[in-house]
């Protein structure tokens, strides 16, 4: 019996009947986020014969990277045969401008409603709260009038530009809830030594914000990467997005649907976020649970 | 490094509705070390901000040297300021950290060299400096903070109650070095703190708040000995001051009448002599428990025992009202049922009904 024991040193440890409950949920759910992937892979990997005769979750007999190939290469989106290379280059091309933009003016937002109180900063800062809260089917059609007014309709500056616009609400908010646990006395010390808005943004506040930047970084360029209706709508033909040109080689094929090419073209656009999940994800755990200054 | 000294006509601060600052006037010579002395939302805080250009006045003007700084930046009031949480730049050394006023400033790298150099071997930290803050103990830090202050050579040095986050010991040992500091480099030295001791230690000068005003300025013995008003007598001394509610009488010969006892005041230095309803105020450590026989003697016996160590804090009555003395520990009387004692009227504080002194 447990209760004869005398207590002394590290509490034994016992799997209660809570503890497996606890673990079979968490393996049930892993089981259910991984097993789209599996049938993913899987499938990808699998030349049409097998697909055709097999079951959904058996494992390639004869593996061939075929689908991959014409995936990335030779698939067609309406007339065009190119599959998604130009959409990666597309995509590269939106969500780098369209991660920097809105984290450097959202980190200046942010430092500026957080330390520099200007006449009006708390109607400023709750005009962008609420404007986070607006559904954004209801800008775009005025949107899309004032991009071809202004000339930039269809073009790569002007989907940058969107994708800017609507995330800096977004990034301000997360520079300047960072900011606000940045103690006051800081920001005032660097005024005493001759600090001005500039340079105590670049030499005080920037060094300090690297959690938080790269919180920011991640959200805006898994996003801008993500995003399918503004760079359908916003890009242009020749700015076309990986997520537009896979919804094309998806829906646009004649006769037998290639469920390897489509799979293999699926991932090939996941594949970008994928590898900044991996990359970053103990950097973003981190960001999103520090504060501003240890030690 | 020339000293500046500090003017502050009539400034009131305010926030909304809420007067932190009343119509305030202070006179700082240079080199004076002076401290704002005060409780917790007395305005000593703001009132050192509003000096340093971190928060604006409502009303009046802030001079340093011959300069009128109303609107000056704080950069450009030639002031060093160090912070109650030091404040110090996480992601610099203590050498970035040191000579970032300097270098905001532009001052030529030979320079910035020889200042940061000087302000570590003054405040010990040459073998830290290329530390960064996480790696220093609370003390390193706030050398640190005083260092950055000192490198920027200015007129005045503002503190803003830079002790408190400190334990016991290193409060104790960053005090004396604050005061070799100003002895050596003769700067002027405003000073904020919520702490008696640290006031009476380092002040040249004290100014008691509260309230948005300073209630008693003057030395640190002026300010214990003869405390102006009634409100600086209960702030000052701890264990604090024993009060008397009763009357002073002039005719024939001045005396107070206490509840229970009568105290000729032969020897009292009156300000304003006034008779009429009065506070009679007493430190527990003027209690003559050796009596000469010189002065007015009393008897009570010994209700209750406080010790603090060095020192025991005794309770007996003075007539019907509570009274505690304060003696030396190895006198023994704090195994004594009662106790003879004697009050010598040069030591008491009299305050009028309006609380100021009589």
């Amino acid at each position: 019996m447990i209760s004869h024991l005398e207590p002394d040193g590290p509490k034994p440890r016992s799997l209660s009947p809570a503890r497996i409950a606890l673990y079979v949920f968490l393996a049930l759910s892993a089981a259910f986020f991984l097993l789209p992937v599996y049938v993913m892979v899987a499938t990808s990997l699998k030349p049409m014969a097998e697909i055709r005769d097999g079951n959904l979750f058996a494992w390639p007999q004869a593996p061939t990277l075929a689908a991959w190939a014409k995936a990335w290469g030779t698939a067609c989106t309406g007339r065009v045969c190119e599959g998604m290379s130009p959409g990666m280059v597309n995509s590269f091309k939106i969500a780098i401008p369209g991660t920097l933009f809105p984290v450097i003016l959202g980190a200046l937002n942010g430092y500026a409603l957080s330390f520099w109180r200007f006449r009006g900063a708390n109607w400023v800062f709750t005009a962008l709260l609420v404007s986070t809260f607006v559904p954004i089917q209801v800008f775009i059609f005025p949107l899309v009038r004032m991009m071809t007014a202004a000339g930039l309709f269809g073009s790569l500056p002007g989907i940058i530009l969107i994708h800017t616009g609507f995330t800096l609400p977004l990034t301000t908010l997360l520079f300047r809830n960072f900011y606000a646990a940045v103690p006051e006395e800081m920001f005032s010390a660097a005024r005493v030594d001759g600090g001005g808005f500039w340079s105590i943004f670049a030499f005080v506040m920037v060094p300090i914000s690297t959690p938080i930047v790269i919180v920011a970084v991640i959200l805006q360029f898994t996003g801008a990467w993500n995003d399918y209706l503004f760079g359908m709508i916003f890009a242009g033909r020749e700015n076309q997005p990986m997520t537009v040109l896979l919804t094309s080689i998806v829906t646009s094929q004649y006769g037998e649907k290639e469920y390897n090419v489509n799979m293999a073209a699926t991932l090939l656009s996941a594949a970008v976020p994928l590898a900044v999940y991996f990359a970053s994800g103990r950097w973003f755990v981190r960001g999103i649970s520090d504060g501003a200054l240890k030690g | 490094m020339k000293a500046k000294g500090v003017s502050v006509r009539k400034v009131q601060v305010a926030y909304g509705a809420v007067q932190v600052i009343k119509e305030m006037d202070l006179e700082i010579a240079p080199g004076e070390f002076i401290v704002l002395l005060g409780a917790s939302g007395c305005g000593k805080s703001t009132l050192l901000s509003v000096i340093a250009g971190l928060r604006d006045v409502t009303a009046g003007q802030i001079w340093i040297g011959d300069q009128n700084v109303t609107w000056a930046e704080p950069k450009d009031r030639d002031i060093g300021m160090v912070f109650q949480s030091y404040a110090l730049y996480p992601q610099m050394t203590v050498r970035g950290n040191l000579s970032f006023g300097l270098r905001m400033a532009g001052a030529p790298k030979a320079v910035i060299e020889a200042r940061v150099t000087e302000a570590a071997a003054v405040l010990q930290l040459s073998h830290l400096l290329d530390r960064k803050p996480k790696a220093l103990s609370g003390g390193q830090r706030q050398r640190v903070a005083i260092g950055r202050a000192l490198v920027r050579q200015a007129g005045v040095f503002l503190f803003d109650e830079p002790l408190s986050n400190l334990d016991a010991k290193l409060r104790t040992e960053l005090r004396a070095e604050l005061k070799r500091l100003h002895r050596e480099l003769g700067t002027t030295m405003i000073f904020v703190t919520h702490d008696q001791i640290e006031a009476l230690t380092l002040a040249d000068r004290i100014a008691v708040m509260e309230g948005g005003v300073i209630r008693q300025i003057g030395t640190p013995k002026e300010i214990y000995r003869t405390p102006a008003n009634r409100f600086v007598a209960g702030f000052i001394g701890s264990p604090g001051m024993n009060f008397f509610d009763g009357k002073v009488v002039l005719d024939p010969e001045p005396r107070f009448i206490g509840p229970g006892f009568e105290l000729p005041l032969k020897g009292y230095a009156f300000t304003t002599p006034q008779a009429g309803k009065a506070t009679l105020g007493l430190r527990p450590e003027h209690v003559g428990i050796r009596p000469q026989g010189a002065h007015p003697q009393f008897t009570t016996a010994l209700t209750s025992v406080e010790p603090m160590g060095a020192e025991t804090l005794l309770w007996g009555k003075l007539g019907e009202a509570p009274l505690s003395i304060r003696v030396d520990t190895l006198t023994g009387l704090d195994e004594a049922p009662a106790l003879t004692f004697e009050i010598d009227p040069a030591l008491v504080s009299l305050f009028g009904e309006d609380g100021q002194r009589l």
